[in-house]
């Protein structure tokens, strides 16, 4: 629907804007001006996302129905919390309940991992003819970075299609993709000793110099400051937060030894550094088959890596200022189907949030006795992105164009849910 | 071992070292001839190794080339080289280009100049050189290609320049100076063949004293299909977007990549893409709207997009806000390609929907029986019972067959159960057809037997109503008639798009292509035209757009006069511009070479032949008869055969249910145990069972496949051609160098681990290399070509050259200059040959830049080489690979 108070001349005189390169962020706030949501005076400062591709089970994870034969033969456990109950998979986190924002109210339609995924980190539909930034990305854009030699954005995790991307906003604003944690920041160290580093660097600019005298334009001065910031990234000191190895034995195995739960100790090392957003990746979720068996394994590693993730942020003093999210693109059906196994369900499911001014200890929503319906707090998944973006000071209502000026926001329609924050 | 002999000047051979003994003694060959084993040296035929009967020795040492300085005749012989035999030219469709030429290539080695005599073949391909190798010196004569016959892009171009001037002249700016032939070189090579030439094309061309040498050169390009289609393909995947990693699309990929080889016009590939239907394996054009399956409007944006220029996608939810195409427009175009179905398996008459009928018959029939009557209606489950006692032909049914209300009932739930039963019976079957499905869900396009578009349920405005039908009418151009027959409307519709008239068909791939060859376009952006557009030269846009017509579309012979344009020949044009302003071709537009072309330049100084090096090729072919031989065996196949084969692929599933049900019990007995180790003991053995399992059913239902792979009947032409294969071994052959003699063994063993870790370099880095349209697209994130700026083939023309610092880091430290200048590279075989530190810088930069390097660049390495010896070589090698003047084009 086109607003009643664009008018033709506005969209041309944008449309110019951002053919000379003027950003329009500046330009286009809410119809009116103020925004809808005023923003905390206080908003969280970095954000990692972790992210269960696949679909996690709700029922078989955080919204537990003992009482149902849905539930199957998982089982319940205390946790520090009166009242709040978790998979007896993960007893670790269940030491942590008391730093959680349980979401069981999350409510979708997308059912194919596919477009569930686009949506969850998107917030819009997938489609063929254009990409949607990520979070983590429209938080760059909007915000910058806070440490100015290291990426703001980075996604950890092996290759896939779809992971919070950089959509159409420029190419600077793609997150850094690291496959490996435990092999770090690829090619970020000299194959030869500093001294003969050094020199063929200057025989390397000497012989340039001439050239760089003749062609100076900005294509050719951008790759000259990117040199330069990768040279300076190599001396820096803030490199050595990708090398998960020269963390303490200690703390490191907290982590476990899975892809996932180094990736989760290079998260917290890169939020250390001040890296605004880290993406962390874990699949293996889809579990249509063998669900009971499936699961403790998964649980195991997710419940161990994002305990240790939750301790360390508190113990570095981050865990106020950071917004955890742990989050899947759909749930799974509570009726456990002939494969023993359970199938996409988007229309009831869980995800958690922790740190950055959410409630802690605390349950938002409910689903019917079987965990096949949201009957109190329904959310959609716009919605929680929108609560996401307001808690790190992201308006809602910001108006950023493609290169083909169609608008966008960060969470589309997305209302921010103001009673999960403290 | 090869060894060619060079007598009266002309140039003999290969022949082996037996029919040389033969010729000798025959005394076709003096011992005084002139002979090359080795590929670098001219030596006298005496001294071949084994020509006086000794054994040959296993291996050639490379640096026994420094053997005899003496007799090294430094002796410049001009070579009239004549038909060879050797190797079969491979044949392209419609030409066949066959050169002759004088090529010379000048090396120096100690104590002499010895010039190499090579020719080419018809793909260009580079002579390769190294311990075990010969030079193919194969030179054959000239002919005209037999497609092209007489066209001479030459007048068109110079009115290409007459109108360029005049649009100069009329802003005051003068023309920019043209280039020297080095500069020539390299841009005319990465232009049309997407990489830099090798030393030894680049010697061919700066040494030719042809009059028409440019022009040569560019015919040449042009009719090397291999190169051509490597570089010409990005353009199209970008296009397309042609991902490779789901089966379909290496159809589509491969089907693209040889309708660019045999220059197919334009018009009729465009038209093949927007008509496609039917199966992939008849009409790989399918694909096209395979690409987008379940997206259908979007289809249509990106069709108008990519052909038209012209950006629809906002009038998809309203009128477009500053364009003027309205809602009903984009619907009426959407409404041609609406009915387009991609779903695999869902016609009444496929296997599949069979498998489901059979389903649904024994389940009836379980209900009826069960039920007892013939007549038993249809009740979906228990709650329904008393609904349907409520109808009012109830009481009629009950009485005719004597029944109570209780024995209904009664009956009426033993029939669901029965019918449940069977259902749950037949539910592993189903997981079967869903597992082996899933091989092919994309292999077809057809026409939706009823499935108009209709306006979406908010439309707004006056020109139609909510929910209303809408029929197909075009958005521009003429109109096409009504027509009923579904596949008739979609062939008007191509019709339409790539007619002539087409305001915008031509006018499109015009400026696309011009942009291709000068950095930007007639008019920009090239893909969002409006009624606003700028166009500054409208009069050059119209005489492109009739050249393209009188050409037929011809694609190459297109691009065949827009670079035989002085343009082409200009300086770049140096200061910024930002996108908006207006452009007016002093000179081309300074960029960054592609992902690509970084990728294949950079292996071209590595690989020897990398045009025509395929090493996936056979696997690609191995993976599209793989997926052809899978629908074979469902769809194929007469349904008698193939549904008995799924019922017992269903069985096996059931089985392994069974016991998967006792395996979750003790897994959860050792969890609630807390004997986590048991417990993921017995995980794992499951998983392993399961598999095994869906590999029989495989087994059981693909017939047409052995060992997971096609039956040889059905696949075509997978051998690996010769090219790929002497590549391949090289590589596999490659060696570290045995350290000089003179070494003291401190030296000897520092020398043996620096070429053992080079050798591992250069492993690691070949492992995974050819040309970018030989690997996997897009390639992987932190694959050079992704970090490049590849694009990531979702978004059409989605490929960047920013610069990002993962790209710097690449440089700046991987092993990639290291596998440059190994022995085993070419350019690295080529440095080992050589002596003097002059002699290699020499050749670092002609090999990496196309140019020598000046005298003050000369002296600035030589200063540290002084200090620093052949470090300074490897330096100098690193050096250029990050330097600006290698990635960008001037």
């Amino acid at each position: 629907m086109i607003k009643s108070d664009f008018n033709r001349r506005r969209f041309l005189e944008l449309a110019a804007g951002s053919f000379l390169g003027v950003s329009a962020s500046n330009s286009f706030g809410a119809a009116g001006g103020k925004s809808a949501f005023p923003l905390p005076a206080d908003p969280a400062k970095q954000l990692i996302y972790l992210y269960m591709e696949g679909g996690m089970s709700h029922i078989d994870t955080f919204d537990l129905k003992t009482s149902h034969k849905n539930q199957g033969s998982t089982k319940p456990i205390n946790t520090n919390v009166d009242g709040i109950r978790v998979s007896s998979h993960l007893p670790n986190l269940a030491r942590h309940a008391e730093k959680l924002c349980i979401v069981n109210s999350l409510t979708s339609t997308a059912g194919d991992h596919e477009k569930g995924n686009y949506f969850m980190h998107t917030s819009y539909q997938q489609r063929a003819t254009i990409r949607h930034p990520g979070i983590g990305s429209w938080y760059h854009k909007l915000k910058g970075k806070i440490n100015p030699t290291l990426p703001a954005s980075v996604f950890i995790g092996r290759e896939s299609r779809f992971h919070g991307s950089g959509g159409f906003f420029e190419p600077e604003f793609e997150p850094l993709a690291i496959n490996e944690p435990k092999s770090g920041l690829k090619y970020a160290k000299a194959l030869v000793e500093k001294t003969r580093f050094d020199r063929r660097l200057n025989l390397a600019n000497d012989i340039d110099a001439e050239f760089l005298k003749r062609y100076h334009s900005k294509p050719i001065r951008a790759y000259g400051h990117m040199y330069a910031d990768a040279v300076r990234l190599m001396d820096s000191p803030d490199l050595a937060a990708f090398d998960i190895h020269r963390e303490d034995e200690k703390i490191k195995s907290r982590y476990g030894t899975e892809p996932f739960g180094q990736g989760c100790l290079l998260a917290r090392r890169l939020i250390e550094q001040n890296v605004r957003s880290v993406e962390v990746s874990f699949g293996g979720w889809d579990t249509h088959q063998n669900n009971f068996t499936s699961l403790p394994e998964l649980c195991h590693i997710m419940d161990q890596a994002v305990a240790a993730l939750l301790d360390d942020l508190k113990r570095v003093g981050k865990l106020e200022d950071t917004v955890v999210v742990l989050t899947t693109e759909f749930g799974r059906t509570p009726q456990i189907n002939q494969n023993v196994g359970r199938d996409h369900y988007p229309q009831a499911f869980t995800s958690v949030l922790a740190g950055g001014g959410f409630k802690g200890g605390y349950v938002h929503g409910k689903t019917s006795e079987g965990a096949e319906e949201v009957i109190e707090g329904s959310m959609t998944i716009p919605d929680f992105n929108a609560t996401i973006a307001h808690a790190l000071g992201i308006p809602v209502d910001h108006v950023l164009y493609s290169p083909t000026v169609r608008p966008f926001t960060v969470a589309h329609k997305g209302k921010p849910q103001l009673g999960l924050l403290s | 071992m090869k060894v060619y002999v060079h007598r009266d000047d002309k140039n003999f051979g290969p022949y082996s070292v037996a029919q040389l003994r033969e010729y000798l003694k025959a005394k076709n060959f003096t011992e005084d001839d002139l002979a090359c084993y080795d590929g670098a040296n001219w030596v006298k035929l005496s001294l071949v190794p084994g020509i006086s009967e000794n054994p040959l020795p296993a291996r050639e040492e490379p640096e026994q080339k420094d053997r005899n300085p003496e007799r090294t005749p430094s002796v410049k012989v001009r070579a009239t080289l004549e038909q060879q035999t050797a190797k079969p030219v491979p044949k392209t469709r419609r030409k066949i280009y066959v050169l002759s030429g004088v090529a010379l290539v000048s090396i120096s080695l100690i104590g002499g100049i010895i010039y190499f005599f090579t020719g080419e073949k018809t793909d260009s391909s580079t002579p390769t050189t190294g311990s075990n190798n010969a030079i193919e010196a194969i030179s054959l004569s000239e002919k005209k290609p037999s497609g092209t016959t007489s066209f001479d892009p030459r007048p068109a171009a110079e009115k290409i320049d007459e109108l360029l001037n005049a649009h100069l002249k009329s802003e005051n700016l003068n023309p920019n100076p043209l280039i020297s032939d080095g500069l020539f070189l390299r841009r005319i090579y990465l232009s049309i063949i997407g990489r830099i030439p090798t030393i030894l094309e680049a010697n061919n061309f700066l040494n030719s004293t042809s009059k028409n040498k440019h022009s040569e050169l560019i015919q040449k390009l042009l009719s090397n299909d291999a190169g051509y289609t490597a570089h010409h393909y990005q353009f199209w995947a970008d296009l397309l977007r042609i991902p490779t990693n789901v089966d379909y699309t290496l159809y589509y990929r491969e089907w693209i990549k040889s309708q660019i080889r045999n220059n197919t016009p334009y018009d009729d590939l465009v038209h093949q893409l927007v008509s496609g239907h039917g199966l992939i394996f008849d009409n790989p054009a399918a694909a096209y709207y395979l690409r987008d399956a379940g997206m259908a409007l979007d289809n249509m944006s990106n069709s108008v997009r990519i052909f038209l220029g012209t950006r629809l996608e906002c009038a998809q939810c309203h009128d477009h806000p500053f364009d003027k195409w309205t809602q009903m427009d984009y619907f009426k175009m959407a409404a041609y390609t609406y009915d387009f179905d991609v779903r695999m398996g869902v016609a009444k008459n496929s296997n599949r929907q069979r498998v489901y009928q059979d389903f649904g018959k024994r389940k009836n029939a379980a209900y009826k029986k069960e039920a007892g009557f013939e007549d038993f209606p249809h009740i979906h489950d228990e709650s329904k019972i008393d609904e349907w006692l409520g109808q009012p032909y109830a009481p009629g049914y009950l009485e005719r067959n004597n029944l109570t209300k209780e024995q209904f009932k009664e009956a009426a739930v033993r029939a669901i159960a029965a019918r449940k039963k069977v259902e749950d019976f037949d539910n592993p079957v189903s997981q079967s057809v869903n597992m082996l499905y899933g091989h092919i869900s994309n292999v077809q396009v057809k026409h939706h037997d009823d499935k108009p578009l209709k306006l979406p349920h908010d439309y707004q405005y006056d020109n139609g109503a909510p929910e209303e039908i809408v029929k197909p009418g075009t958005m521009f151009g003429p109109e096409i008639p009504h027509l009923e027959d579904q596949t008739e409307r979609k062939n008007a519709y191509a019709d339409w798009l790539t007619s002539p008239e087409n305001p915008r068909f031509t006018r499109v791939i015009v400026n696309r292509l011009w942009k291709r060859a000068f950095g930007h376009g007639i008019f920009e952006p090239v893909d969002n035209l409006t009624d606003r557009t700028e166009i500054n030269q409208p009069a050059l846009l119209r005489f492109l757009e009739n050249l393209m017509q009188e050409l037929d579309y011809d694609i190459r012979a297109f691009q065949n006069v827009l670079f035989h344009t002085e343009l082409f020949r200009r300086e770049m044009h140096l200061e910024d511009h930002s996108p908006g302003m207006k452009f007016h071709f002093a000179g081309p537009l300074l960029k960054r070479m592609s992902a690509e072309q970084i990728w294949d330049s950079i292996t071209a100084l590595i690989l020897p032949n990398v045009d025509s090096y395929a090493p996936n090729r056979k696997r690609t072919q191995e993976r599209i008869a793989r997926t052809k031989a899978i629908y074979q065996s469902l769809e194929g196949r007469p349904i008698e055969e193939v549904l008995p084969r799924i019922r017992e692929a269903g069985a096996q599933r059931r089985e392994m249910r069974a016991e998967q049900v006792e395996y979750e019990k003790k897994i959860s007995s050792a969890y609630a145990q807390s004997n986590n180790e048991l417990a993921k003991k017995l995980t794992d053995e499951l998983k392993v069972k399961v598999r095994a399992m869906e590999t029989k059913n495989r087994e059981l239902v693909l017939v047409d496949l052995k060992d997971n792979q096609a039956n040889p009947a059905t696949m075509m032409g997978s051998s690996m051609d010769t090219t790929t294969m002497e590549t391949s071994d090289r590589i596999s052959q490659a060696r570290p160098r045995k350290a000089p003699g003179n070494l003291d063994p401190n030296e000897r063993r520092r020398w043996e681990d620096r070429e053992r870790l080079s050798l591992r370099h250069f492993r690691d880095v070949v492992r995974q290399m050819a040309r970018a349209v030989e690997l996997e697209s897009p390639a992987k994130r932190g694959h050079f070509l992704r970090d490049f700026g590849q694009s990531d083939r979702e978004v059409i023309d989605n490929s960047s050259s920013n610069a990002s610092i993962p790209q710097a880091l690449y440089l700046l430290n991987s092993p990639l200059n290291l596998a440059i200048q190994n022995s085993n590279a070419f350019l690295g075989g080529l440095l080992a040959a050589l002596q003097t530190p002059e002699d290699k810088i020499d050749l670092i930069y002609r090999s990496m830049l196309t140019r020598k390097p000046n005298s003050s660049e000369i002296e600035r390495v030589l200063s540290d080489y002084e200090t620093h010896g052949e470090e300074t070589i490897e330096d100098l090698v690193w050096a250029l690979l990050n330097s600006r003047q290698f990635t960008f084009i001037q």
